[in-house]
């Protein structure tokens, strides 16, 4: 899971790159992956909460194997990252979409602005992605490896 | 993000980084694989966990070409913030052993709430 998130990183760091550098359809593969790795992402932790819950009986108010606040706390803190990893899903394809039609070129608004669209919706969505990658070196040395 | 064209960069940098972020996860995987127990454990996850924010904010955020002044006001107050946690956790311990020495079972205040 680590590996695929550092991936989509990657892949968005140099989505940014080629967003400035007003190459759609590069941009456009790059955001795809992205966003794809983001939902193998998404994908891999139901799998691993369906482990915790059905198998070894993880609950947010008990656990099996030891402290009950670890329930609480993995639950909650992996339960609003994902959130956050699949909303940012969402928006690297709608992002993807508008560099691929060229909005950015042609300076169309984007959402509830007047403001001239630019590749810099490219690199806010990349510090976006970056950060959830960065919440996710915390959580990953915190409640992984502990 | 200080010019209309926004920053350019080799991709190789990017690249790099992707590399050494792979780099450090493995090592904090082996950590976990060779069994480190106790503080060895700690410190190294501690140690690349950091390294592996402070790449990815330098560089996947572009933070290490910006202005030092922007780099201060977004790193300080988490830093001050770490800080007075620190402070609390420290403080924790001697407001847990003062309240067991004047509440704890056997006290005075415990006898007058009978």
């Amino acid at each position: 899971m680590t590996f695929v998130l550092i991936s989509s990183s990657g892949t968005m760091a140099m989505a940014v790159k080629f967003g400035y550098e007003k190459n759609k359809k590069i941009t456009f593969i790059l955001l795809l992956i992205t966003a794809a790795l983001g939902a193998t992402f998404v994908g891999m932790q139901a799998f691993e909460w369906t482990k915790l819950i059905v198998e070894e009986g993880v609950r947010p108010w008990s656990n099996p194997m030891g402290a009950a606040q670890f329930g609480a706390s993995f639950f909650m803190i992996t339960g609003f990252h994902g959130t956050h990893v699949s909303i940012g899903v969402i928006f690297l394809i709608i992002v993807a979409i508008k560099v691929l039609r060229g909005d950015l070129d042609h300076e169309r608004p984007g959402f509830l602005t007047g403001r001239k669209g630019n590749y810099e919706i490219v690199e806010t969505m990349g510090l976006y992605w970056h950060f959830v990658d960065l919440v996710w070196v915390f959580i990953f040395a915190f409640f992984y490896l502990w | 993000m200080a010019h209309a064209q926004g920053q350019q960069h080799p991709i190789g940098i990017y690249l790099k980084i992707w590399g050494l972020l792979f780099i450090l996860s493995a090592g904090s995987y082996l950590v976990d694989y060779l069994q480190f127990h106790g503080y060895l454990r700690w410190s190294l996850l501690i140690l690349f966990m950091l390294l592996k924010a402070g790449l990815i904010v330098s560089f996947f955020m572009h933070m290490i070409w910006e202005r030092l002044a922007l780099i201060y006001a977004i790193l300080v107050p988490p830093l001050l913030l770490l800080v007075l946690l620190g402070i609390g956790a420290f403080e924790a311990d001697y407001t847990f052993f003062t309240r067991g020495t004047f509440f704890g079972p056997g006290t005075a205040a415990q006898a007058q709430h009978r």
